[in-house]
């Protein structure tokens, strides 16, 4: 009875961190949907006022920076071992941003590259890698203590 | 780094989490610890000494 109970606990607790970490990256998806539209809305009305245009065009700043803001007071209530963990997968995060970055303007700039992306990953593209490669190295990183 | 913990828990009829609760760490982490798979800081080597009353070099001990 009392396995049951552990495993189950185990369970929830799974669950909740489970729940914190998609509310948390609700926000880069956010952010990345919200640079989307307004680089759309951009794009498709020149004739817009300047001023009009940049305040647009700077919106997903807004929730890019409630998404740092939620990612640190998150990071804080982390024990030691959480904090390896989101370190050790933040630092593949970037490391492979980097990296896929490189290469896609290392091809660009050798004409052999991606004719849809001639300047790289973008800012879109970068936070997609990053989240990419973030929920790869959580995964691969949690699998290593476990 | 070997250590005694697991053994030193079991004595005190703990569940992992009943540990991890009065150290104020995840499960995971008494877990890994107890694997050998993650050496905690040096804080929290105190604390588990605190824990069960014991020196450190009684819960851990360097592999040769």
């Amino acid at each position: 009875m009392n396995d049951i109970t552990i495993a189950t606990e185990s369970r929830e607790s799974r669950i909740t961190r489970l729940k914190k970490a998609l509310k948390c990256n609700a926000w880069l998806f956010l952010t990345t949907v919200t640079y989307l539209v307004t680089l759309y809305l951009v794009r498709e009305n020149q004739a817009w006022d300047p001023k009009l245009r940049v305040g647009v065009t700077l919106l997903p700043v807004l929730p890019g920076l409630i998404y740092l803001r939620t990612l640190w007071s998150r990071f804080k209530t982390l024990d030691e071992l959480q904090r390896r963990i989101q370190l050790e997968a933040w630092a593949f995060a970037m490391g492979g941003t980097v990296l896929v970055s490189t290469v896609m303007n290392v091809l660009n700039a050798n004409g052999v590259g991606f004719e849809n992306y001639p300047y790289g990953l973008e800012m879109g593209g970068a936070y997609l890698s990053v989240f990419f490669f973030w929920c790869f190295g959580v995964a691969q990183a949690t699998a290593r203590y476990q | 780094m070997k250590n005694m913990l697991r053994e030193l828990r079991t004595l005190q009829s703990w569940s992992q989490s009943d540990l991890a609760q009065r150290l104020g760490v995840s499960r995971q982490t008494v877990n890994a610890i107890e694997t050998g798979k993650y050496d905690p800081s040096l804080p929290l080597a105190f604390k588990l000494a605190k824990v069960f009353e014991q020196p450190i070099e009684a819960i851990f001990e360097p592999q040769e």
